[in-house]
């Protein structure tokens, strides 16, 4: 609470400053900050498929992780392509690691999308995008310079990262998951609720419309009711654990989601930030950190179950 | 109304399920995960309404049990295998940038 508080009074100091005309560069550990948090997402909603996969699927859960690897490798350049970012807004490196940092993101990610593309053009169209843009770096003389050099690439990577399939393959797993828990509960459960309905039949054949009935069809009927009342907790028992699980597949689903507005939020971000850097305006990141600290408390949520 | 209640005999039955396998087999070989998922719950909604009386529906109901689970692992699988393709290209593409990189090093 209090470090919250503390960082608050930071912002707003932040903020005041660059209000009142001290033309305070941007904050740009905000923005590295919320980017090692959508890269711990990325991580958690592959590791969370992955292991509600696991209890189905054992092989495919290990495919899956092995080519969840690939988007940890880019959200890793990501992490350290914004921390090197920071160094250099807070001075302690120099504007000249900017070109490397941002090679090694174009090199982790691919940078575009390969789905239906000839191989062949997809390495043109990167190279042309990542060595045209890189080779700028080298007469870039400001940050800000540098930040417009480097949008177009960075916006491919956000959406190969946050639109493309990743996310909707990810939501098509978990609605696979879905389908398969409600059929395996249904035929885990389907004999006891056929009993229940034999039962309730026959409890409702011994006293028709309502009639009180003679004592021995009461006898029966309270008999019964009781092993209606049984049958229905024996139901309740076999249902709790497919229930448990359809619970962690819709948290899953709600941080997938969160994840790609999250990216979005990201490349718009930085788009932000390099016009803060140009006009030396303050930065607002606020849908960024809105949109991360909605993600670590699905995070936070999906680990507690 | 739904598609399940004008049904009666074993007969009745028995085609709706062959209709419903039907309806399977062309989403899986379209590979469209929507209308496999659609035909899974479609199946679950059969086993729900089958009526005890009928004799064969318990069989019945085993067989869509089986081609529901079959139709969502289907879906799955086909997902995952989507990701590990990116990732192979991905992959593929950073050894190319890699090389290209090189080559221009100054």
């Amino acid at each position: 609470m209090r470090l919250r508080w503390i960082a608050q009074l930071g912002t707003f100091i932040t903020l005041t400053a660059a209000v009142g005309g001290c033309a305070a560069p941007p904050d740009v550990s905000l923005f590295a900050a919320a980017t090692r948090d959508l890269a711990d997402a990325v991580h958690a909603a592959g590791e969370e498929t992955s292991q509600l996969l696991a209890e189905e699927h054992d092989t495919t859960a290990h495919a899956l992780d092995e080519a969840w690897h690939t988007r940890d490798a880019a959200m890793r350049a990501l992490v350290d392509y914004a921390d090197n970012l920071n160094a250099i807004a807070q001075g302690r490196t120099d504007l000249s690691t900017f070109g490397e940092s941002l090679k090694q993101l174009a090199i982790a990610t691919g940078l575009i999308t390969p789905a239906g593309s000839a191989a062949a053009d997809i390495v043109t169209d990167a190279a042309t995008l990542a060595f045209t843009q890189i080779d700028r770096m080298k007469a870039v003389r400001s940050l800000a310079e540098a930040l417009n050099a480097a949008q177009p690439v960075v916006d491919a990577i956000a959406h190969r990262l946050g639109e493309h399939s990743d996310i909707e393959d990810l939501l098509t797993i978990l609605a696979g998951l879905d389908s398969n828990i409600e059929t395996a509960k249904l035929a885990a459960t389907q004999p006891t609720n056929d009993y229940i309905q034999e039962l309730e039949a026959r409890r409702a054949a011994l006293l028709p419309d309502g009639n009180a009935g003679d004592d021995v069809a009461i006898l029966e009927s309270i008999d019964l009711t009781q092993s209606i009342a049984l049958a229905r907790a024996t139901l309740q028992a076999l249902s709790a654990p497919f229930d448990r699980r359809a619970e962690r597949t819709a948290s899953a689903r709600a941080l997938v989601l969160a994840l790609g507005q999250g990216l979005n939020a990201w490349a718009n971000s930085h788009a932000r930030l390099t016009h803060a850097l140009v006009t030396h305006h303050p930065v607002d990141l606020n849908s960024l950190t809105e949109a991360t600290n909605e993600i670590k408390s699905l995070i936070e949520r999906i680990r507690e179950q | 109304m739904n598609e399940f209640d004008a049904l009666i005999t074993a007969a009745d039955w028995s085609g709706k399920l062959n209709e419903l396998l039907a309806d399977a087999a062309i989403a899986t070989a379209q590979r469209d995960d929507a209308q496999r998922l659609a035909v899974a719950a479609r199946l679950r909604m059969f086993v729900k309404a089958s009526p005890m009386e009928v004799s064969e529906t318990k069989a019945f109901d085993t067989i869509a049990i089986q081609a529901a689970m079959a139709l969502g692992d289907s879906v799955i699988n086909d997902a995952v295998d989507r990701i590990a393709q990116r990732s192979a290209a991905i992959e593929a593409l950073k050894t190319q940038l890699e090389d290209i990189t090189r080559d221009h090093a100054p």
